[in-house]
C-alpha cells in the first residue's frame, strides 16, 4: 500500500553546509499494518514522514501510495493520506467543527458526508463538549483529537502520524492509541513515528530504526531482538546504533 | 484548478479575518471614525483661528514720520492700533508689533513737489497676524492715496475719471469649486490608495505570514490542494477586504464632507469668502456636480484593478516573509515604493497618457483624478485596467512561485541571511537573478541622483565619471566582493571571429530601421529641449580633431566597455541560468533601455539592447557586444560632429523634406542586413555547438 523507494532529502544542497536529513530510505507498508519509525530527536523521522506526506519534495527517490507515485501526482497521494505532525496545528479562530468542515471540503467531500463523519468522530473521540468551541480555547489533548478527526474524516487508506501522542496525558493517549488500533483492524495502513519505546512495542507490527538520517534496521520487535541478541527493544536499539558507529545524540 | 476548493479556502479565510479584531478595526472602525473626526476637529480649529484673526487688532508702529502725517494716515485703517515703540524693528521680530510703517522723507514736502511719497511697510511673512496687519495698513494708505489724487484732479478742474483710464474686471471661468475639485482630485485618490493598501496589508499578512507563524501552513499543505489554489483562495479575501476598506473609506469621506454642507445649506461662494471652513463643502458641491451614475461606476470600476494589484503585491510579500514581524519589515519598503509614483500625480501638468498609463498606482490615481474632474476618457480607463491587470497577474504568479518553494514556506530561518564579510559569500560563477536586479537598481539610483547632477554641472567629464565611476567601478567591485568569478560572470572570453562580423552587420542593418523609428517617435514624443541643447554643446566641442577623439572616448568607447560589463556581463549572466533565452534577451534589452532614464531614449536603446544581448548570448562572449555598442554610439558621434560624407549628412538633414520617411530601399537593405547578421550568428552558434572546442556547457542555448 505504501512503498518508499530510496528517499533522500538534503537541505541547502548547494550551500556551504548541506544537511543530509534522510539518506536512501526504502521500505514497504501493507494494508492493516502499523509501521513505526523509531529514533532519537533529529534522526530524520519527521523529514521522512513529511516527504511521505508530500509536504517536502525529496532530493531523490520517490514513494508510492495506493499505486500513485508521489513524483507524478502529489495531490493524488495527498487525497489518499491523512497526515499529522507536530507542525500541523489547527486554525485558532475557527471552531473544531468548522475546521473539520473546511478540511472535508478540501478533500472534496460532500456536505452531508462531512456532517455525518463529524458526528461519528465526535462520538468516537468524545468531542461533543468542545467541538463548537474555538480552537484557541482547547487543551492539547482536545486539539489532538480534533486533529485526528481531521485526517480521518475522508477515511484515507493510509495514515501518517508523526508522534501522535507527544505531550498528551495517559487518558488521551489511550483514546488515540485505541483509535489507531481500530484503524488497523479496519485495514488501514499506518506509518507513525515515535521515540517512546513502549508505544512502539505496543503498537507497531514492524519497526524501522532510524539514526542520523539512515534506516539502520527494519523488522518486527522480535526480529530486532533476535538480530541483536537482546531481550527488549531498548537494548536492541542501543545495540544497533552502536554497531552503526555512534551513540544516540 | 478547482473552483470549489478555491471558494472553500476563500470562505474560511474570510471567516477567520472577520474574527480578528485588529483587521476589523483597521477596515471598518478607522474610516468610520477618522473622517468625521478629522472634519469636525479641522473645522473647529479653522473657525476659531479665522474668528480670532478677524477680531484681533493689529499693533502697528510708525517709525519715521517727520511730519506726523503718516501716523494720521495709518490710524485711519480699520482695526489698527498705532503704538509707540522705542525699537520698532526688534518689537516686530519679537512679536510685540504686527507691522512697522515708515516714510523715507517728509511726506508733506514730497506731496508739495508732486513727487511720490516713499512709504515702507515692514511685516513678518511667517506670522498670519502680521500679514493681515500689512493688508489693513496698505489698504488704508491706498485709500489716502486715492483721496489725494481726487483732490489734485478737482483742484485742477479735471474729472476724477482721468486717473482711472481703464476698468479691469476679471472673471475666472473656472469656479473656485473647480480649483478645489482639482486639488481634491489629487488628494482623494491618495487617501483611497493608501487606505486600500492598508486593508490589503493587514489581511494579506495575516493569511500568509500569519499562517506560517501560527503553524497551520503544514496542515493546509497536507490537504490535496495545489499551491495555486491556495494562493487564489487567499487572494479573494484579501482583495475583498481591500475593496471593502476602499468603499467604506470613500463612503465615510463623502458623508463627512457632504453632511455639514447639506445641514448648513447656505450659498457656497459666500461661505468660501467668509471662512475657510466651507472650502471642503464647496469642493464637495463641485464634486457632487460632477457625479453622474457613469462616473461613479467608473470610479468603482477602477477600484477593482487597484484592489487586485495591491492585494496581489502584498500577498507576494506576505508569502515571502517568515513571520508577521518579518512581513511588516518587508512591507515598509513596499509602502514607500507605492507613495513614490503617487507623488508624481501631484505634479502639475501630469495627466494620464499612454506613458503614464503604464506606471502602476500612478496610472490609477491619474484616472481617478480625471473621473473626479468629470472628464474621463474611456480609452485611458481601458489602458489602465489592462496594465494593472497584467501587473496583478504577475504579482500573483510570483506569489504562487514563492509558495512552491518549500525552503521559503517551511523554513524557520530568516528570509535574508545577513552576513556581510567577503568570506561569508560562497564562490559563484555568476550572480543570482536577484543580485542582477540589485545591480541594475543600484546603478539606476546612482545615475538618477549622482549621474544627472554631475552631468548638469560639467557635461563631458560628467559622462566619463558616470561611465567609469558610477557603472564600471561599482559593478566590478560588488561582483568581486561577493566572490563572483569575474571572467565567467562578465563573459570575458575570446569571441568567435564570425560573431564580431555578424554583430557589426546586425548594427548596420538596424541603423536605418532605428532612424525611421526615431523619426516616427519624434512626431509623438519630440526630444526635450535640454536634450537638444546638450547635443549642440557636444557637437560644438567635437569640431576639432582632439575634441572629436575625446567625444569618441566619452560617448562610444567608455559606454561600450562600462555599460556592456554591467548589462551583457553581470545582468545577462544573472538571468541566463534561470530564464529562457528569449525572455533573457528581452528582459536585458528592456533593462538596458530603461537605464537610459529619459523616456525619449528608452525605446530605441531597448531595441539596441535586445540586439546586443542576443549576439552576446549566442557568442558566449562580451566582446561582440562591446564592438556593436561602440559602432552604434560611434555613429552617433560621427553624426553629431558632422564627420560623415556630405551626401549622408545631407540625407539626414533632408529627412524633414521627405516627410520623415527613410527611403524604402534603405529599409529593405536594413532588413536584409539584419537577417544576414542573425543567420550568420545562428550558423556560427550551431557550428560551435557541433564542435564545442573550449566551450562551456550551457552556453549558446536554443531559442
Amino acid at each position: 500500500m505504501v512503498e518508499v523507494v530510496a528517499l533522500t532529502k538534503t537541505f541547502a544542497p548547494s550551500g556551504k553546509n548541506p544537511i543530509e536529513a534522510v539518506k536512501d530510505a526504502s521500505f514497504e507498508v501493507h494494508a492493516g499494518e502499523i509501521f513505526g519509525l523509531l529514533g532519537p530527536n533529529g534522526a530524520g523521522k519527521t523529514t521522512l514522514l513529511r516527504m511521505l506526506g508530500t509536504i517536502l519534495t525529496p532530493t531523490s527517490g520517490h514513494s508510492v501510495v495506493c499505486g500513485v507515485r508521489s513524483d507524478v501526482d502529489q495531490q493524488g497521494v495527498r487525497r489518499r493520506l491523512g497526515f499529522i505532525s507536530g507542525n500541523t496545528r489547527l486554525y485558532k479562530r475557527l471552531t473544531g467543527r468548522e475546521v473539520l468542515r473546511y478540511f472535508g471540503c478540501l478533500y472534496g467531500m460532500a456536505e452531508d458526508a462531512i456532517a455525518r463523519q463529524t458526528t461519528r468522530f465526535a462520538e468516537l473521540l468524545e468531542m461533543e463538549a468542545f467541538l463548537d468551541r474555538r480552537c484557541d480555547s482547547l487543551s492539547t489533548g482536545q486539539t489532538q483529537k480534533v486533529n485526528i478527526a481531521r485526517v480521518m474524516l475522508h477515511d484515507p487508506a493510509v495514515l501518517i502520524l508523526d508522534e501522535p501522542t507527544l505531550g498528551l496525558d495517559i487518558l488521551t493517549s489511550k483514546t488515540i492509541i485505541d483509535f489507531i488500533l481500530d484503524a488497523k483492524t479496519r485495514g488501514r495502513c499506518i506509518v507513525l513515528s515515535t521515540h517512546y519505546m513502549t508505544e512502539a512495542e505496543l503498537l507497531c507490527d514492524r519497526i524501522g530504526l532510524i539514526h542520523q538520517g539512515r534506516l539502520l534496521a527494519i523488522d518486527a520487535k522480535e526480529g530486532l531482538c533476535a538480530q541483536t541478541g537482546t531481550h527488549n527493544l531498548k537494548d536492541a536499539f542501543f545495540h544497533i546504533i552502536e554497531r552503526a558507529g555512534g551513540v544516540a545524540g | 484548478m478547482n473552483v470549489r476548493v478555491i471558494l472553500a479556502i476563500a470562505r474560511k479565510e474570510l471567516r477567520e479575518t472577520l474574527r480578528d479584531k485588529r483587521t476589523l478595526i483597521a477596515m471598518i472602525g478607522l474610516p468610520l471614525v477618522l473622517y468625521p473626526l478629522m472634519i469636525v476637529v479641522g473645522a473647529q480649529v479653522a473657525m476659531v483661528h479665522i474668528g480670532s484673526m478677524n477680531k484681533s487688532v493689529s499693533r502697528v508702529a510708525v517709525a519715521n514720520d517727520p511730519d506726523g502725517i503718516l501716523r494720521e494716515w495709518v490710524a485711519t485703517a480699520d482695526k489698527v492700533q498705532v503704538i509707540d515703540s522705542e525699537r520698532p524693528r526688534e518689537d516686530l521680530l519679537d512679536g510685540k508689533l504686527e507691522a512697522v510703517v515708515s516714510a523715507e522723507d517728509s511726506p508733506m514736502s514730497a506731496l508739495a513737489e508732486a513727487c511720490p511719497v516713499q512709504i515702507v511697510v515692514e511685516y513678518d511673512l511667517t506670522r498670519p497676524n502680521s500679514v493681515e496687519a500689512r493688508r489693513r495698513v496698505t489698504r488704508a494708505l491706498e485709500d489716502v492715496s486715492d483721496e489725494i489724487v481726487t483732490t489734485r484732479l478737482e483742484s485742477l478742474g479735471l474729472p476724477v475719471e482721468l486717473a482711472d483710464p481703464m476698468r479691469i474686471e476679471d472673471k475666472n471661468v473656472v469656479s473656485s469649486q473647480k480649483t478645489i475639485g482639482a486639488f481634491l482630485g489629487i488628494l482623494l485618490p491618495w487617501l483611497m490608495i493608501i487606505m486600500m493598501a492598508m486593508g490589503a496589508i493587514y489581511t494579506a499578512i495575516d493569511l500568509t505570514a500569519g499562517e506560517k507563524e501560527r503553524g497551520t501552513i503544514e496542515t493546509l499543505l497536507s490537504a490535496p490542494v495545489s499551491r495555486s489554489e491556495i494562493v487564489w483562495g487567499k487572494f479573494i479575501p484579501v482583495f475583498s477586504v481591500s475593496l471593502i476598506t476602499g468603499l467604506l473609506n470613500l463612503a465615510s469621506m463623502s458623508l463627512s464632507l457632504w453632511l455639514p454642507f447639506v445641514v448648513g445649506g447656505h450659498d457656497i461662494d459666500d461661505r468660501i469668502r467668509s471662512s475657510g471652513f466651507t472650502v471642503s463643502q464647496a469642493a464637495t458641491e463641485y464634486l457632487l456636480s460632477q457625479v453622474t451614475i457613469g462616473n461613479i461606476g467608473l470610479g468603482l470600476l477602477m477600484m477593482i484593478p487597484l484592489a487586485v494589484f495591491l492585494s496581489s503585491c502584498v500577498m507576494a510579500i506576505g508569502v515571502f516573509a517568515r513571520d508577521i514581524k518579518d512581513a511588516h519589515n518587508l512591507v515598509m519598503p513596499f509602502l514607500v515604493i507605492l507613495i513614490l509614483p503617487l507623488t508624481l500625480t501631484a505634479l502639475p501638468g501630469i495627466e494620464i497618457s499612454p506613458l503614464t498609463a503604464v506606471i502602476p498606482i500612478a496610472n490609477i490615481a491619474l484616472v481617478f483624478k480625471e473621473i473626479l474632474m468629470g472628464q474621463p476618457r474611456l480609452e485611458n480607463v481601458f489602458a489602465v485596467l489592462l496594465c494593472t491587470g497584467v501587473y496583478a497577474l504577475g504579482a500573483l504568479h510570483f506569489a504562487v512561485w514563492i509558495f512552491n518553494r518549500e525552503e521559503v514556506i517551511l523554513s524557520e530561518q530568516h528570509t535574508f541571511y545577513l552576513a556581510w564579510r567577503r568570506s561569508s559569500f560562497a564562490r559563484r560563477e555568476a550572480p543570482s537573478p536577484g543580485m542582477a536586479l540589485f545591480l541594475f537598481t543600484f546603478m539606476i539610483l546612482l545615475l538618477f541622483y549622482v549621474g544627472a547632477y554631475v552631468q548638469t554641472r560639467m557635461l563631458l567629464p560628467g559622462l566619463f565619471i558616470t561611465e567609469w565611476l558610477l557603472i564600471f567601478l561599482p559593478v566590478v567591485a560588488i561582483l568581486w566582493y561577493t566572490r563572483v568569478d569575474l571572467r565567467r560572470a562578465l563573459n570575458l572570453k575570446r569571441p568567435p571571429v564570425l560573431t564580431l562580423l555578424s554583430g557589426a552587420i546586425i548594427i548596420a542593418g538596424m541603423t536605418p530601421l532605428l532612424y525611421q523609428f526615431i523619426l516616427w517617435q519624434n512626431r509623438v514624443l519630440p526630444p526635450p529641449d535640454d536634450f537638444m541643447e546638450e547635443f549642440e554643446k557636444l557637437s560644438g566641442f567635437g569640431a576639432s580633431t582632439g575634441g572629436f577623439l575625446v567625444l569618441l572616448l566619452a560617448i562610444a568607447v567608455s559606454p561600450a566597455i562600462c555599460e556592456e560589463i554591467l548589462f551583457r556581463g553581470a545582468i545577462l549572466s544573472g538571468f541566463r541560468r534561470t530564464l529562457r533565452p528569449a525572455t533573457t534577451v528581452l528582459l536585458v534589452g528592456l533593462l538596458f533601455g530603461l537605464s537610459h532614464i529619459f523616456i525619449y531614449r528608452v525605446p530605441s536603446t531597448a531595441f539596441i539592447g535586445v540586439a546586443i544581448t542576443y549576439v552576446v548570448l549566442r557568442a558566449g562572449s562580451i566582446y561582440p557586444g562591446m564592438l556593436m555598442h561602440f559602432l552604434i554610439n560611434g555613429l552617433a558621434v560621427l553624426i553629431m560632429t558632422k564627420r560623415l560624407p556630405q551626401f549622408i549628412l545631407g540625407f539626414l538633414e533632408n529627412s524633414e523634406v521627405r516627410g520623415q520617411i527613410v527611403p524604402g530601399w534603405l529599409i529593405i537593405a536594413g532588413i536584409a542586413a539584419l537577417t544576414v547578421g542573425v543567420v550568420l550568428t545562428e550558423l556560427d552558434a550551431r557550428r560551435r555547438r557541433k564542435h564545442p572546442a573550449g566551450r562551456e556547457p550551457g552556453e549558446t542555448p536554443r531559442f
